[in-house]
């Protein structure tokens, strides 16, 4: 029933209605029943629409939104499989997510702003898979980054955090410019917007505006999805609650850019520029944020440069043409990734805040935290490619989308216009490898600083309540068995729900398509894929675990450190401690003054310092941002503020004001007050019309 | 010379005469008639040119100017009344509220 | 014949206008606007408008004049001299002004009439013959209750709000 998609979209933004409108008079319990209800319903319906989507009919709701003669501006929702496939897992792990959220949140006081600004991300979402058109997507792109900005923002009263959300939102503006200009590039060269029209239209077959419109649509799909070069928000956003890193910057949101890319493939596909440039970034993206992974302390932070870094895992996959490939790791990522991000916070929720793994190890031990233990291990292994765990199977339908060894690699339609050599694929595919690697590295080590080993923390975890545990565990559980879906050279039900997508490229354009079944079963392919992961959690194991490295706590590790970059990391670190144990919330303030405050380094601390602080803050890439864009930036407003405003103020203060003033006064003395005045002039005014009229008609 | 071009001068000249009633009257109820004087010359144009061209639109237009001219009458002269009682004196020139 | 009376009550009622501009009592001004109303509808027969005729004497002299007639003498105003008005610059200009218009007004009127091509009357006279005789009620009220009977009803409402305008205003607080 592909109407119910109407409902899909209805429902959450129900919820959002009633808990922004009436959260104030609402019960918590109530917020909370308002906002999972919706969004769990929402689910229902997407699974009633999935059963059976109408491809290729069309839009399941059209409205025309505005008519004028025969012209008309139509809206509709798409039910089709891409859009049911994404439904499915924004309102599921959306759903799993909303009830994580009861028990994380529950000391929060604006607990109701949260569900409303949850369930606005979930409408924005929704709206933005669900549109039949690119303006509908336009509209769902900028309200999803509007969610998000305000969920970063959350605890608006931390200064980072407000920072971190501005970061977030001017740089996906970017992105939401380039969508706009990707927009005005296909409006004009194919004269519709709708996905049927445009993307099946005549024109896809030739012209260089193609490569322009995929350039400008990237543009937004690297900002949304965090790519090189606008990657440098994602990490930052990890200032917003936890539920809200795994919903919006893991699972769902971030994902939107790969989800354009597909939607929008004829044009990718049809793009020379793209059969280049999409591959480089990606594979660029996973290799740069896993190695940053490696160095970070925070939780939070690992698993956000994981996140980019499996992003970007999904552009190389599309960027080939694997499609397939691409949704598929989508879906096992949102799974898998939610479950480490959720798991992550059940350890700070047991921890009161606690987010450095230096201030942890030994949590296995805990009663309190074991059940985490398990779930970020089933997710640590999923992520590693582990056999039968899901990420074992759309990682290795990715890397199988690779000639990794040559071989009898065939290259599809954009690749041949492009002219891309089998060599560079093959290379591309390694990066994927070596990434495959250090993922598994950085996931263990993380695993081990933080469940195993040394306790390092004060103070006792305490439980966590069940409305937290239970999504965990149904999320574990699907973690390992989501992804029997597709095997390469083995079954694929992904093309039978794909079919319909990949019969209309066949038809319309240049045929890209890359199904998972056209992977031979490999071997060798997979012995290098699964060898990687097990590579990397052995290393992790030999240096985290069996001959320990010794890993100081934060408060030792800040007082010893040589070239601590800016004197507050080392004020006082005991007023920190003290902090951490008194609540939550006031553990996270701390936390974040110590830490994220400051962007980083100075130029000289980054030159002097090691690779460590180098993988640390992300390649240096916002000390480069501050150096080309911010400071220089900041500077010229000042130096305005200081020199020019206040010359241009005297200027119109003394120049206009004073001759304003002048004519003013002058003018006032016409308004005597007296009516026959008035009269006068409408008589004068009058006459001065008709002899205008007398003259014209006298000379005709 | 016709009788419509006749009338139409009529016409005129009482429409100019009553703009300079306006002006110069400082009486608002000499005002008013001059007004009335005006709406009376239109009026009178309105006839001839109905009479010349023989349908009765002019005519009708006409009854909506009467209607008018009287609703006006009635709701300035209530004015007017509504000024006496409070100054005791018409005249137009005493009030000036609106002087710049 | 006709022609001597329609000039008669021409020059009747522009010299009676003028009088309602320059008489310097108020009864004067209002009794010269009843002498120009009145061959004003004198005119109005002239020209065969019969019912305008009626309608004119009885809601302009009789009605409307009566009430400026009653305001008029309860107010009892002071006379005044328009040619010794104060103000100078707006004596100049309403004089000069209204000149002007009704100058133009006369010699626009007199060299559309006269020079320049003639604006056919006769053929515009509507091609289906009227039911009825121009100017008679029968027409007049054909026209007034199909073609414009919403504006005729509006003139209701406008009469109306007149009303309660008048009863609001003229209410002593």
């Amino acid at each position: 029933m592909p109407e119910a998609i109407g409902l899909v979209l209805l429902l959450p933004f129900l919820g959002f209605l009633i808990n922004a409108l009436f959260g104030n008079r609402l019960s918590k319990a109530a917020s909370a029943w308002v906002a999972c209800g919706a969004v769990g319903l929402a689910f229902v319906a997407a699974v009633v629409m999935a059963l059976t989507p109408n491809w290729p009919n069309g839009a399941a709701l059209t409205y025309d939104w505005t008519l004028s003669g025969s012209w008309k501006i139509s809206f509709g929702l798409l039910a089709d499989p891409l859009s049911a496939w994404m439904c499915l897992i924004i309102t599921g792990v959306g759903f799993l997510i909303h009830v994580y959220s009861i028990g994380y949140m529950s000391h929060e006081p604006d607990f109701r702003r949260y569900f409303a600004y949850l369930n606005l991300f979930v409408t924005a979402m929704l709206l933005l898979v669900t549109s039949d058109n690119f303006v509908g997507l336009l509209i769902g792109w900028a309200n999803v980054g509007l969610a998000s900005f305000l969920l970063i923002g959350f605890y608006t009263e931390r200064p980072s955090a407000v920072a971190a959300a501005r970061k977030a939102i001017v740089i996906n503006t970017i992105g939401d410019v380039g969508l706009i200009l990707g927009i005005f590039t296909i409006i004009t060269n194919t004269g519709s917007l709708t996905y049927r029209e445009a993307l099946t239209s005549g024109n896809i077959a030739s012209g260089d505006w193609r490569n322009w419109a995929a350039l400008f649509l990237f543009i937004a799909c690297a900002a949304k999805s965090a790519q090189i070069p606008l990657q440098t928000w994602l990490p930052d956003a990890m200032e917003g609650p936890t539920p809200v890193s795994a919903l919006i910057h893991a699972a769902t949101m971030v994902t939107a850019g790969v989800y354009l890319v597909v939607r929008a493939h004829t044009i990718f596909g049809a793009s020379e520029w793209a059969a280049w440039f999409i591959p480089i970034i990606g594979a660029l993206t996973a290799f740069y944020a896993a190695t940053c992974a490696l160095a970070q302390t925070d939780l939070k932070r690992v698993l956000a440069y994981s996140t980019i870094s499996q992003l970007g895992y999904m552009f190389m996959a599309a960027g080939v043409g694997a499609y397939e490939a691409s949704m598929f790791h989508l879906l096992t990522h949102a799974f898998f990734k939610a479950l480490l991000f959720l798991s992550a916070g059940l350890v700070i929720h047991a921890l009161a805040g606690e987010q450095d793994m230096r201030n942890m190890g030994g949590l296995r031990r805990e009663g309190a935290t074991r059940f985490a233990a398990i779930s970020f291990i089933i997710g640590a292994l999923a992520i590693s490619g582990i056999p039968i765990f899901s990420g074992f199977f759309s990682k290795e339908a990715i890397l199988g989308s690779f000639p990794l060894l040559g071989g009898d690699y065939v290259l599809n339609a954009s690749q041949q216009a492009a002219g891309v050599p089998v060599w560079f694929l093959a290379l591309i595919g390694w990066v994927g490898v070596v990434t495959a690697f250090i993922t598994a590295f950085y996931m263990f080590r993380a695993y081990f600083l933080t469940f195993e080993g040394k306790t390092r923390f004060e103070g006792h975890p305490h439980a966590n309540p069940q409305s937290m545990t239970v999504p965990v565990g149904v999320l574990a559980v699907l973690t390992t068995v989501g992804g029997f879906l597709a095997f390469e050279g083995g079954w694929n039900t992904l093309e039978t729900w794909f079919a319909p997508i990949k019969d209309e490229v066949a038809q319309n354009g240049p045929n890209v398509w890359r199904s998972i079944e056209t992977n031979r079963f490999d071997v060798v392919g997979l012995v290098i894929g699964v060898g990687a992961g097990v590579a990397g959690i052995a290393l992790a194991y030999i240096i985290y675990m069996a001959r320990p490295v010794r890993v100081k706590s934060t408060a030792t590790a800040l007082a010893t450190m040589a070239d601590s970059p800016k004197p507050v990391l080392v004020e006082n670190p005991k007023m920190y401690a003290a902090k951490a144990t008194q609540s939550r919330r006031a553990a996270e303030i701390g936390y974040i003054d110590r830490e994220r405050s400051n962007p980083g380094p100075g130029v000289n601390a980054f030159l002097r310092s090691g690779l460590n602080t180098f993988l640390l803050y992300g390649w240096g890439f916002d000390l480069l941002y501050n150096l080309l864009i911010v400071w220089p930036g900041k500077g010229t407003a000042s130096l305005v503020a200081h020199w020019f405003d206040r010359g241009v103020e005297q200027a119109v203060d003394s120049g206009l004001g004073g001759s304003t003033a002048g004519a003013s006064k002058a003018a006032r003395r016409t308004e005597t007050g007296f009516v026959r005045n008035y009269a006068l002039g409408i008589l004068l005014g009058a006459v001065a019309i008709l002899i205008y009229v007398a003259v014209i008609g006298l000379q005709r | 010379m016709t009788s419509i071009t006749f009338t139409l001068i009529v016409s005129a000249i009482i429409f100019a005469l009553g703009t300079m009633g306006v002006l110069l009257r400082r009486n608002p109820l000499v005002q008013f008639m001059s007004i009335e004087l005006m709406l009376n010359a239109v009026n009178l144009a309105f006839i001839s040119f109905s009479g010349t061209l023989g349908t009765s639109e002019g005519q009708i237009f006409v009854l909506m100017v009467l209607t008018v001219a009287a609703a006006e009458a009635v709701v300035g002269l209530a004015i007017i009344v509504a000024l006496f009682r409070r100054r005791r004196r018409i005249d137009v020139d005493d009030i000036h509220a609106m002087e710049g | 014949m006709e022609q001597v009376i329609l000039v008669i009550l021409g020059v009747l009622a522009v010299a009676s206008a003028v009088g309602v501009v320059f008489m310097p009592n108020a009864v004067y001004s209002a009794m010269m606007l009843l002498l120009n109303l009145v061959s004003l509808a004198t005119l109005f027969l002239l020209l065969h408008a019969q019912f305008m005729f009626a309608a004119q004497l009885l809601i302009y002299a009789g009605a409307i004049l009566v009430l400026f007639l009653f305001v008029v003498t309860l107010l009892n105003p002071e006379g005044e001299n328009v040619f010794k008005d104060s103000k100078q610059l707006q004596k100049a200009g309403a004089f000069t002004g209204g000149i002007i218009l009704g100058i133009i007004l006369v010699g626009s009127l007199i060299y559309a009439f006269t020079g320049g091509p003639q604006f056919d009357f006769a053929a515009a006279q509507p091609s289906p013959a009227q039911p009825y005789a121009y100017g008679s009620v029968e027409a007049f009220g054909m026209g007034l209750f199909t073609q414009f009977l919403l504006p005729f009803e509006l003139t209701a409402l406008v009469l109306l709000v007149a009303l309660i305008g008048a009863v609001v205003l003229g209410k002593r607080r």
